[in-house]
């Protein structure tokens, strides 16, 4: 899975401490997301999406979607 | 809490400040159970503890510790992040699985007479050894 998150984290000047304080997760998790060493959870998915007020398909993508125009 | 303890924690991976709390308890409660574990089998081994009511007191009190420290580690499982929930239960699948391949494995040493007769309580040191191991790789992992 490939996301946005950091480009979108970037954008609000935010740290990854910070952006973690607003999921309530570790700075570990929001580094792992960006990293694309872990996948979050519907439920993260959906908390990310609301915190950034984009729907989740224009922050996170299959990998397969990277060559098709994607996040458009 | 002590400072070498505090950094054990820390190395199991990031906490956030509830996790580093119930996972506290958790070490509290091990820590408790264990201790029982030695003195009733030292009281046991020295016939400290005269046989009948005291005696069954004595055996039942550690699988009581051994109990809240279970009730404490489901209560962290269930209230950790959902990256630390999956490091825990990648590490638990990794201490299960080591446990029952020695545990086959040893036994069959045992028959052959390569290896002493080691006891039960052996294979609980291996599971737990493997799964802090396992913790710490997952850690390391997701930095």
């Amino acid at each position: 899975m490939k996301n946005r998150l950091k480009v979108l984290r970037a954008e609000r000047d935010w740290t990854q401490a910070r952006l973690a304080e607003e999921l309530e997760v570790s700075r570990q998790t929001v580094n792992a997301i960006e990293t694309g060493k872990y996948d979050p959870s519907l439920p993260l998915a959906f908390s990310i999406a609301r915190l950034f007020e984009q729907p989740i398909e224009a922050i996170f993508s299959p990998d397969g979607d990277a060559g098709r125009g994607w996040p458009g | 809490m002590t400072k070498t303890s505090n950094l054990f924690l820390k190395a199991c991976g990031e906490l956030t400040a509830r996790d580093l709390r119930n996972q506290w308890l958790v070490v509290r409660w091990l820590f408790l159970w264990q201790l029982a574990f030695v003195v009733a089998s030292m009281a046991f081994k020295r016939t400290w503890i005269p046989e009948g009511a005291p005696a069954v007191a004595l055996a039942v009190l550690p699988s009581l510790f051994g109990v809240a420290m279970l009730v404490a580690f489901t209560r962290f499982l269930r209230r950790a992040y959902e990256l630390q929930r999956k490091i825990q239960l990648d590490a638990l699948a990794l201490g299960f699985g080591v446990g029952v391949v020695v545990a086959v494995g040893y036994e069959l040493l045992e028959d052959a007479g390569v290896v002493f007769k080691a006891d039960i309580s052996g294979i609980t040191v291996v599971m737990f050894v493997a799964y802090a191991v396992g913790v710490l790789l997952g850690a390391r992992r997701y930095a």
